[in-house]
């Protein structure tokens, strides 16, 4: 037991220190993060001050949306399913499948690190502009439900690019797969606009999705903009689940055919 | 005069191996090019969306919006074909690979660029010359100077070419660590707006220091706005700026490349 969480916890502290290796990546990160702020701030601030019917949002609450996006953005662990590719690729699949633990949970315990390294260390610039230019307007009881919502979510965001992850061994174009991955999130997500800014029937469609749990639900609950708190985690749970045996199913299906290739 | 007629040989020869080697793609290259589309597709929904809210942003209309969006996405999709390969410098320097381009009598940078053609950036290619038309019918644009947007596109095209080139002469210091293809197309992101709702600062930087205001804003006012001289001057501006931009960024690449010293792979 104590061996195994020993394990566990090295693997995290492996995630968060491959971070720390590429301090030139960071940067460049950190550079590309504030490009985008910068360019939402201005389009958002054009947009506010030429159109007077947006009452859904106001600027400042637009804004912050656009800055915990980003910051959200930046923890999900969106490499999971390019690591498994390239995996995939150059045939190194096969030694992680014989290793003693699951070659999944070591992909999940190794994200935790790196996340926790983009939340601490990628994120502070962001913290820093949230302050500067909005100030704290978030309330205690609504960062402790957008937590909850949250790990959920990470969950659902882990599996889903697994999901994604396994698709690679059906096809080589790993510049598809992502492309695809991109735009599911991006336009179901609400990853860019909030999903209430879309058309009306296109914003039910969306909302009866789970995807919207990636950014759209946890950002209304943090800001204050929703308060179906109870009925979103419930939905949450539901979803995980539902997603977890696809990829379960996906998976067992998957392994099969490439012990037919191998074979 | 020889030299020159040596390089267009190697460059006609690459060209056709590169055609030839786009040819072998089998359901991976359309995959590839229909993600693109996709991709491409869902980014323009957003405007779309936007759109369904808003009537104008800071007076640009729908209309004026969807030719811009056209010009940035064509141009930028021109350098995704044809000159993206300045971006796997980095990989290249990293592996030892760039070695390699050293050791022929031929230009680095040159032979670099004409490495390969990105299969991926057809599709991109394809969506903004469709938006750019369906902009142009709807806007009715009818200036005889239609003609010259292929050019301008091309002029538009050096830039993103000279930003990468400019980007990957960082990675000869980092041994390539670095990611430096996000900040070229998070720079794309910025000229599908015009430039006149950014403050005056930024306006400024893209149009004297990055001039990403030239891959998409000036040279589409003469079309959008009215045929002015001054839009017009903007339009030739264009073609200058993108020739001449590219041409300091190689001559940059050069110099700093004296600073090279091989990984030790």
């Amino acid at each position: 037991m104590s061996h195994s969480f020993k394990i566990k916890a090295r693997l995290i502290r492996i995630g968060f220190l491959v971070n720390q290796m590429y301090k030139e990546a960071i940067t460049v990160k950190i550079i590309s993060n504030f490009l985008f702020i910068i360019m939402q701030y201005y389009i958002w601030k054009s947009i506010y001050t030429t159109n007077s019917n947006i009452n859904i949002f106001s600027f400042k609450e637009m804004f912050s949306y656009v800055i915990i996006a980003q910051i959200l953005s930046n923890i999900y662990p969106m490499q999971v399913s390019s690591k498994i590719g390239s995996l995939v690729k150059s045939g190194d699949i096969s030694f992680t499948l014989l290793n003693p633990m699951s070659f999944i949970k070591q992909l999940f315990f190794e994200n935790i690190g790196s996340s926790i390294f983009k939340l601490a260390i990628l994120n502070l610039p962001m913290y820093i502009l949230y302050m500067i230019f909005i100030g704290f307007n978030l309330t205690f009881v609504n960062i402790v439900k957008f937590l909850i919502i949250f790990v959920f979510s990470y969950g659902f965001y882990f599996i889903f690019e697994l999901v994604f992850g396994i698709l690679s061994f059906y096809t080589t174009s790993q510049w598809g797969l992502q492309s695809f991955k991109y735009a599911i999130i991006t336009l179901l997500s609400g990853r860019i606009i909030p999903v209430d800014f879309y058309p009306k029937i296109l914003a039910k469609i969306f909302k009866f999705l789970p995807f919207k749990y990636m950014y759209n639900a946890p950002i209304s609950i943090i800001l204050g903009k929703d308060n179906q708190f109870i009925q979103m985690i419930s939905m949450q749970i539901i979803n995980l689940f539902l997603m977890f045996i696809i990829y379960k199913v996906f998976y067992k299906k998957t392994l099969k055919r490439l012990t037919i290739q191998g074979g | 005069m020889g030299k020159l007629k040596d390089y267009i040989k190697v460059y006609k020869t690459t060209f056709r191996l590169n055609l030839k080697s786009l040819m072998i793609y089998d359901t991976d290259f359309i995959i590839g090019v229909i993600a693109m589309i996709i991709k491409t597709a869902i980014k323009f929904s957003m405007l779309l969306i936007l759109f369904n809210l808003i009537t104008n942003i800071q007076g640009w209309t729908f209309e004026e919006m969807l030719f811009l969006y056209g010009f940035s996405t064509t141009a930028c999709a021109i350098w995704h074909c044809f000159f993206i390969d300045t971006i796997t410098i980095p990989y290249y320097i990293k592996t030892g690979e760039f070695d390699r381009f050293l050791m022929k009598p031929y230009n680095p940078l040159f032979l670099i660029l004409i490495e390969g053609f990105d299969e991926d950036g057809w599709g991109e290619l394809l969506f903004g010359i469709i938006i750019s038309i369906i902009a142009i019918i709807r806007l009715k644009v009818f200036t005889p100077l239609i003609i010259l947007l292929p050019i301008l596109w091309i002029a538009a095209s050096l830039i993103y070419a000279g930003i990468a080139i400019l980007l990957s002469t960082i990675s000869f210091f980092t041994i390539g660590n670095a990611d430096i293809t996000d900040v070229t197309i998070e720079l794309n992101e910025f000229s599908k707006y015009p430039l006149s709702i950014y403050g005056t600062g930024l306006k400024t930087i893209f149009t004297f220091i990055i001039p990403i205001g030239f891959t998409a804003y000036y040279p589409s006012l003469v079309f959008i706005k009215d045929t002015t001289y001054n839009n017009i001057s903007w339009m030739f501006g264009t073609i200058l700026v993108g020739i001449s931009f590219f041409i300091i960024s190689c001559y940059i690449w050069m110099k700093v490349l004296k600073k090279y010293t091989s990984s030790g792979y």
